[in-house]
């Protein structure tokens, strides 16, 4: 295990989670997606903690970035049900009122 | 191959194969099944890097907390009707003519993140692990990390107060 190869494995994940989060209809797997990126970030900041690039900065960056991921899919998760509350669907092809 | 790298291969081929399938499935439950995975499979990459508490928070976290709450947000936000386009399935036929586009664009910006860090020089290899046990993470907590620990716990709560007041359905008037 070298760093270049689980930063490389961070790559991957994050264009895997920006992927998905670009081609999901569902509202719920969208944050879904975003969660995997944050997951991708996290990994690294460990990676570069593990092989001496900084200090214990690195884990509670990611402890704090896990915090703060918790509160916003909490957030977001509660938009999803107030907005299928007044459209009964979750598709974001149909939040478009704003749009135009 | 050593014990220890064919591990990490392991490790990071199921943590891939979750995300992947978090992002492609179009069965909701097992797109989710596939997003715990995934989880577990970042939780064991922080144990290879010697990282357990993070390890464990990871899991009780997002797994316990984060998934969870996808459960709920799934079972409360089904479609009556089973046939229906937005129920158990995510979308198909896709987004007209941005799925391409999407997986076009995410492919060249993860290609040109693999490529950063390629041409970046490499670093020795894994010396001893430094020191980050969870007195460390506790010490700076509390020293260091003191006011952005106090202002996560305050955002923490005014985001769950946030999440109850906007997902609670409005009782109706008699």
């Amino acid at each position: 295990m070298t760093l270049h190869s689980v930063l490389i494995l961070s790559a991957l994940l994050f264009a895997v989670g920006l992927a998905g989060a670009l081609t999901r209809r569902n509202a719920i797997l969208l944050l879904a997606s975003i969660e995997i990126m944050m997951n991708a970030a996290n990994l690294s900041f460990v990676a570069f903690w593990r092989f001496g690039q900084i200090d214990a900065s690195g884990l509670l960056f990611a402890l704090f970035t896990l915090v703060i991921a918790g509160a916003e899919s909490a957030v977001g998760l509660a938009l999803v049900i107030a907005v299928y509350r007044h459209l009964k669907s979750v598709d974001v092809q149909r939040i478009d009122t704003l749009r135009g | 191959m050593t014990p220890s790298q064919i591990g990490f291969l392991l490790l990071s081929a199921l943590t891939l194969a979750g995300a992947l399938g978090a992002v492609t499935l179009s069965n909701i439950t097992r797109a989710l099944l596939s997003l715990v995975l995934f989880f577990l499979g970042v939780a064991g990459l922080f144990f290879a890097l010697r990282a357990e508490f993070i390890g464990v928070v990871q899991v009780l976290v997002y797994i316990g907390a984060v998934a969870v709450l996808i459960v709920f947000a799934i079972a409360l936000t089904r479609s009556a009707a089973p046939g229906s386009s937005d129920g158990a399935r995510d979308d198909l036929p896709p987004l007209s003519s941005f799925r391409p586009v999407g997986v076009l664009g995410a492919g060249l910006i993860g290609g040109g993140l693999v490529l950063a860090v390629m041409r970046a020089t490499e670093p020795a290899a894994a010396g001893a692990t430094p020191a980050g046990g969870a007195d460390v993470i506790g010490r700076e907590l509390m020293t260091r990390y003191v006011l952005p620990f106090e202002i996560a716990s305050v955002l923490l709560t005014a985001a769950l107060v946030g999440a109850v007041v906007i997902a609670v359905d409005e009782v109706k008037r008699r």
